[in-house]
């Protein structure tokens, strides 16, 4: 069972900024061909200042970036943990080469099935400078390996 | 272009089988390198049969089935649910259809409820995009 003081805990944020090459190999990755993606010429050609992020990149970024050691905080092993859920909103796009700033907070721990599911949703705004492009929410889940 | 219209269906994505050299591919460029989508017996010990598609793949591919649309603009929003594993090497099938059609902050915007299914035709994500409607 996961510790309550969890519950609107702040993460330590991130800042990073994501290679040229970095998002074309993630468009690839995903099967996506539109030019402002994969194409540095035709994005400019298209008003933007580099390749545009893929919608859902941003989720893996974090990630990549802070790892696993809020769930091992969290007494979690890391392979047990599932995505349940993910969601996006969308202010701006992010492109290559910006500098990207994610501030997270732990939002809620909550339990279901009688306590067998428990659920980690996790917040996460996204701002380049003082513009704010893209808000975060992951939900995870772990099941209890025996029924308590 | 015609406005599309409540109960108007996208053009449905096959995707092709989904290998481990794509699941390693993915893990690599998107920074998510949990070894369950990688290895069969790490997958085994998270409680799983074998190696598992990448939820966050499956939920780009139903990106992608919205934003190629050819009545697309700009995503405002887009969610998904992962209600079932999708086996490493699964084919799978996006889809999805128009639920509402509004104005938001002064522009048109659709609604559309997405789905991702695998070979078997169990449901493996479901999910929601408000997307802008291209001019």
């Amino acid at each position: 069972m996961i510790a309550a003081e969890f519950v609107g805990k702040r993460l330590d944020p991130v800042v990073l900024t994501v290679p040229r090459e970095r998002v074309i190999a993630f468009a690839r990755a995903i099967g996506e061909d539109r030019a402002v993606h994969v194409d540095f010429d035709a994005a400019r050609a298209a008003g933007y200042p580099d390749v545009v992020l893929p919608p859902t990149m941003l989720f893996g970024l974090e990630l990549e970036a802070r790892g696993e050691k809020l769930l091992v905080d969290m007494g979690l092993d890391p392979l047990r943990v599932l995505h349940a859920e993910q969601s996006f909103t969308y202010h701006r796009d992010a492109h290559a080469g910006e500098e990207l700033r994610f501030e997270s907070v732990v939002a809620d721990v909550y339990r279901r099935m009688g306590g067998r599911l428990e659920f980690i949703v996790q917040d996460t705004a996204v701002h380049r400078g003082g513009e704010h492009l893209v808000d975060l929410r992951q939900v995870l889940v772990i099941e209890e390996k025996e029924p308590a | 272009m015609t406005t599309p219209s409540v109960g108007d269906r996208l053009p449905v994505s096959e995707v092709p089988a989904i290998t481990r050299e794509k699941l390693r591919e993915f893990a690599a460029a998107s920074g998510d390198d949990n070894p369950v989508h990688l290895d069969d017996e790490a997958a085994r010990h998270g409680g799983l049969d074998g190696a598992v598609v990448h939820g966050m793949l499956v939920m780009a591919h139903l990106g992608r089935l919205v934003t190629s649309w050819p009545a697309a603009g700009a995503l405002r929003s887009f969610k998904a649910r992962f209600t079932a594993p999708t086996p490493a090497g699964s084919r799978v099938t996006c889809a999805g259809k128009v639920a509402s059609v509004d104005v938001v902050d002064g522009r048109p915007c659709a609604r559309v409820q997405v789905t991702a299914a695998r070979d078997d035709g169990v449901t493996v994500a479901r999910g929601e995009a408000v997307v802008e409607l291209a001019a």
